[in-house]
């Protein structure tokens, strides 16, 4: 009997390489969310294409459409000069008033205490991909528009998950008052480099009250979150969103949630 | 802590033998932990509105938060029954994922504003490579390989429920 799991389960792995390595299936829920939030953007009148990691998009007519998904250790933005081989992004832009985002996927960000923090899902403004990428590549400084943590594992999401994804949060925010601290140039910013301050909207924020609000923050799991797991996380406003596969309704609550946050908030 | 049910030990030597010690060991993980309660979805819902509306809600971390939320344990022909549906539904569930994951890399790509061409010029029947990075070269994967898994996924669903009762049936128990 034994034998039969074994045969099925070479046919399952030997045509998908990706499940052989132990973040595989993580990538994969990765990729779902991300991909979905592109399309649903789409289909919300955004013009939203698949970019290499030298900037270029990847276009329909191709002879060798690639989209390169990040797998290794957790790194920032690789220079442009680096070629087109890196991790590739999501480009979004809004018709109505032309500005840009990038969504990114295991990303690293750099906070105030100089950690560097993996966030797997991030919405940026893409002038902070375009800095990057033409001064050398690195880790973008701040937090992202939209942050999510993705878990794609079999048991319930605890409280010490929530906790560590408030204290990355925590370490990714910047606020007015840190600007004498920082090693930009005032106005201060939620996110560097790349931005100017002169929309108020990319603007730092007095508390981390607001600027928890004037962000979107979620953890998306496969499964569900252990009782209790949840507590925290209206005031540290971060939705939790849980039962995420293929067709169910978590996955297009998460996709709606996102996407009406950008509709709603993105200059 | 469960104690792990030896008829399980030849499910687990087979993942590992297929390179799949990821599974293993989510699956030894999952009985350690065993049946968790959880948040039901209704307070999951009024959380993700309270936070959209920047809504106080009443303080509850501290009633509800500690202690930690202790696991059912998993015993006997549930363990057995337990393991088998998780290594099912755990590798449709990214199969599926991936599929769906193709479609949507071809949705966007084929709907680019800025390309222009007559849809003649269009590759769209080539499908989508996608590359998973690991350093610097990863696994290279097609939409076809996917369809493969994908009708795979039914016979591995079938043989894991005939090993499950098997095991139920004359298997060694503790």
């Amino acid at each position: 009997m034994i034998n039969g799991v074994q045969t099925a389960l070479n046919s399952v792995l030997g045509s998908v390489a990706l499940l052989n390595s132990a973040n595989g299936a993580g990538r994969i829920f990765e990729l779902f969310i991300m991909t979905g939030v592109g399309v649903r953007l789409q289909g919300m009148g955004f013009d939203v294409w698949l970019q290499r990691s030298d900037g270029t998009r990847i276009l329909p007519n191709e002879p060798t459409r690639t989209f390169v998904q990040r797998g290794g250790a957790p790194s920032g933005i690789p220079p442009a000069s680096a070629g087109p081989g890196n991790a590739s992004v999501i480009g979004i832009r809004k018709l109505s008033t032309g500005s840009e985002w990038e969504i990114w996927n295991g990303i690293q960000f750099e906070g105030r205490s100089g950690a560097a923090h993996e966030i797997d899902i991030a919405v940026v403004p893409r002038a902070v991909g375009v800095a990057l990428r033409q001064t050398g590549g690195g880790l973008p400084f701040g937090r992202p528009r939209v942050a999510i943590e993705c878990k794609d594992v079999g048991h319930p999401g605890s409280v010490d998950e929530m906790r560590a994804f408030v204290a990355r949060l925590y370490d990714l925010t910047v606020l007015q008052w840190h600007q004498p601290h920082l090693p930009f140039p005032p106005p201060a910013q939620g996110i560097y480099p790349g931005m100017t301050g002169s929309t108020s909207f990319y603007s730092a924020q007095g508390t981390y009250w607001n600027e928890n609000r004037h962000t979107f923050n979620a953890i998306a799991r496969r499964t569900g979150f252990a009782l209790g797991a949840a507590a925290m996380s209206g005031y540290y406003a971060i939705e939790p969103h849980g039962f995420i596969t293929l067709g169910s309704t978590g996955a297009a609550s998460l996709v709606d949630a996102i996407c009406q946050w950008i509709v709603s908030y993105c200059p | 802590m469960a104690t792990i049910d030896p008829r399980l030990i030849p499910l687990i030597e087979t993942l590992i033998a297929v390179d799949a010690d990821w599974l293993a060991l989510e699956i030894l993980d999952g009985l350690r932990l065993g049946i968790v309660p959880e948040e039901i979805p209704e307070d999951l819902l009024s959380t993700q509105f309270a936070v959209r509306e920047a809504k106080r809600q009443m303080r509850r971390s501290e009633e509800r938060a500690v202690p930690p939320a202790i696991g059912k344990t998993i015993v006997g022909d549930e363990q057995v029954d337990w393991a088998a549906k998780y290594v099912s539904d755990r590798l449709s569930d990214a199969v599926s994922m991936l599929q769906a994951s193709f479609d949507q890399l071809n949705q966007i790509v084929r709907t680019n504003r800025e390309f222009h061409a007559p849809p003649s010029e269009r590759t769209l029947e080539q499908g989508f490579d996608l590359t998973l990075q690991t350093e610097a070269e990863g696994p290279t994967m097609r939409s076809s390989e996917v369809d493969d898994a994908i009708s795979a996924i039914q016979r591995l669903r079938e043989a894991l429920l005939s090993w499950a009762d098997s095991m139920k049936e004359g298997g060694h128990r503790t």
